[in-house]
């Protein structure tokens, strides 16, 4: 299950190095995400997550080595040719904006036409598909400062299905939803990738969520990139425990077969006496 | 998205019709088929001689009113939309004490009177608020990071340098005290023809580079980083921006002193009438800051008739408790 074999390499990241400022936040990281597939990445907060993805978005230059998607260097290309492949959205709520969510998703379509020629036909056929397949045509003239978490969430998925990317960046597309709205968003997700072909490099907080929804999965931890594969290989009581620092059990999801990740109380220190749980048979394991 | 453009045409009615009844509205009351005559180049059979009145007083006047709103009306626009700030107005990279600061120091320097032309006062003027727009943009490129913020806080700090400079030249010179005054609070009356066709070209440069900007601004609705992710080039288009809202709001305020109000509360309305999207935001907001700055202009010729109000102060002073209304209207 490593990284490179017959099927096609999308993007492709070689000793890439990036970080605000002087500082590193990642080193020496390697990895490929094929098309059709998704790759999640964990990792505790500050290991590196929105950094990485934001350097693979052109937003921030890598400090070193490289960037290929469909075997052309990502910035060596130019902007252009960048922002017209690969689309992110972020975490970003609607802010002050007053726009409408077709006003939204209409702005997608500004990497292909450029920010003066007047739109065509066929973004205007390209918008209406990607408020299709988001399910959004019912709330089209609804303005964004008056969505729900779960609404804003796919317009920005819709936003960036209409920069038809090949490679389709979100950073921790699950925050602040409500399980239904999890659960929605995600399947929409690997439902994309495997229909359009796209490469999909999401970040998230639930590892039972990566586990569950992701062909693969990058473990960053300590400035770098502790482990890549699949969710058996990848979530081991081991790597986490290294990476999170915090003791874990790793079961078998019920449905799935893929591993189920479940957090352990640390062990009590010997004159913690007036602990109310009992952890005996914890610390035993 | 038809309907939008309807409601643009919509506005350029009332604005031509606001501008007929501020041609008939004066000391001597003109009938509309007497405006309309002088117009059209006959003498008219008034005894007073009704196609001077419209022609040399009142149109220059009128197209004044109409250039200077339009402009400050559409940079208001461009600048709500750049700094996603509903309070931002077309001097909040220093263009008013930058302006203020240049005429000063031309009236100071005993420079010709603005009253007339575009002298050296008006010259001084926009002089001052395009220097204040470049020093303002420099120091937030040098500065670097978050480049719009830096825009913000280096107007502000511009803004307050030149604003005491302006009081220090006012102390200074005192003998100068009532024209730099009457500059600061900004008129109308009395600009003529010269005023209209050496403001007017800026104003529609800066104006139209504006529409032409509309997209880009659309997108830094959403915020700098996710704008950027759609392959905007935030310094350049910034850069643009402010350029071409300088241009605009240089000229207005050159040729009609610091005017406050308008181009903050155009923006607002013309949101309420035309949605969000520059495409029809920008000129709509030109369009009513034409309008208001009109209406505006007509009650301060007439209120204290036969004095003549300040329209600067007008709009101040009346621009206040009708933003409260037209706010609490939008909101209930």
């Amino acid at each position: 299950m490593s990284g490179r074999n017959e099927r096609r390499d999308r993007l492709v990241i070689d000793d890439l190095a990036c970080g605000y400022g002087r500082r590193d936040v990642l080193s020496k990281v390697s990895l490929a995400v094929e098309a059709g597939t998704v790759l999640a990445l964990l990792g505790p907060n500050g290991s590196g997550k929105t950094t990485l993805l934001r350097t693979l978005a052109r937003l921030l230059r890598p400090r070193a080595g490289r960037i290929e998607l469909d075997d052309e260097p990502l910035w060596e290309r130019g902007r252009r040719w960048a922002h017209r492949r690969v689309a992110i959205a972020s975490q970003d709520d609607p802010g002050g904006s007053t726009l409408t969510v077709e006003e939204v998703v209409r702005l997608g379509r500004a990497a292909h036409r450029g920010w003066w020629r007047p739109m065509t036909e066929d973004d205007a056929a390209l918008i209406g598909r990607a408020l299709g397949r988001t399910d959004l045509n019912r709330l089209r003239t609804r303005p964004v400062a008056e969505l729900s978490a779960g609404e804003w969430q796919r317009v920005l998925l819709a936003r960036a299905l209409a920069q038809e990317p090949a490679v389709l960046l979100l950073d921790e597309p699950t925050a602040h939803l409500d399980l239904n709205y999890q659960v929605e968003v995600l399947d929409l997700v690997v439902e994309l990738a495997r229909d359009e072909g796209l490469a999909v490099v999401l970040s998230l907080h639930d590892i039972n969520q990566a586990a569950v929804w992701a062909d693969r999965i990058a473990l960053l931890a300590e400035g770098g990139l502790l482990a890549i594969g699949a969710p058996v290989d990848v979530l081991t009581p081991e790597h986490l425990g290294r990476a999170y620092g915090c003791p874990v059990v790793v079961e078998r999801h019920p449905v799935f077969g893929t591993p189920m990740i479940i957090p352990r109380r640390r062990q009590r220190p010997e004159n913690a006496g007036h602990d109310a749980g009992g952890q005996g048979e914890d610390a035993a394991r | 998205m038809r309907g939008r453009g309807l409601r643009i045409v919509g506005l350029l009615i009332v604005l031509a019709g606001v501008g007929l009844a501020s041609l008939a509205i004066g000391p001597v009351r003109l009938s509309p088929a007497e405006v309309v005559q002088s117009l059209a180049g006959g003498q008219g059979e008034g005894g007073l001689n009704a196609g001077a009145i419209v022609w040399e007083l009142r149109f220059p006047r009128v197209a004044l009113a109409v250039i200077v709103g339009l402009g400050l009306g559409a940079a208001g626009a461009a600048y709500q939309g750049l700094f996603r700030n509903p309070l931002a107005d077309p001097f909040v990279v220093g263009a008013s004490s930058g302006s203020a600061l240049g005429a000063t120091l031309v009236i100071a320097a005993g420079g010709g009177t603005g009253a007339i032309g575009f002298g050296a006062v008006p010259l001084g003027g926009f002089l001052g608020a395009v220097g204040a727009a470049v020093i303002v943009y420099v120091s937030a490129a040098w500065w670097g990071r978050a480049p719009l913020v830096g825009l913000l806080l280096a107007g502000s700090a511009v803004s307050s340098c030149f604003g005491a400079l302006v009081w220090l030249l006012m102390v200074l010179h005192d003998e100068d005290l009532a024209r730099i005054v009457a500059w600061l609070m900004g008129s109308l009356g009395g600009r003529g023809w010269a005023a209209v066709l050496g403001g007017g070209p800026y104003v529609a440069a800066g104006v139209v580079g504006l529409c032409m900007l509309s997209r880009p601004l659309d997108a830094l609705s959403l915020g700098e980083q996710p704008a950027q992710a759609l392959g905007l080039p935030l310094k350049l288009v910034s850069g643009a921006v402010v350029a071409a809202a300088s241009l605009a709001t240089a000229a207005a305020v050159a040729v009609a002193g610091v005017i406050g109000f308008v181009g903050l509360i155009a923006p607002h309305i013309a949101r309420a009438y035309v949605g969000s999207r520059h495409r029809y935001l920008t000129p709509a907001s030109g369009l009513t800051g034409a309008i208001l700055l009109l209406l505006a202009d007509d009650l301060a010729r007439t209120v204290a008739a036969p004095v003549e109000l300040p329209v600067g102060v007008l709009t101040a002073l009346l621009g206040g408790p009708f933003f409260l209304v037209v706010m609490g209207a939008r909101t209930r």
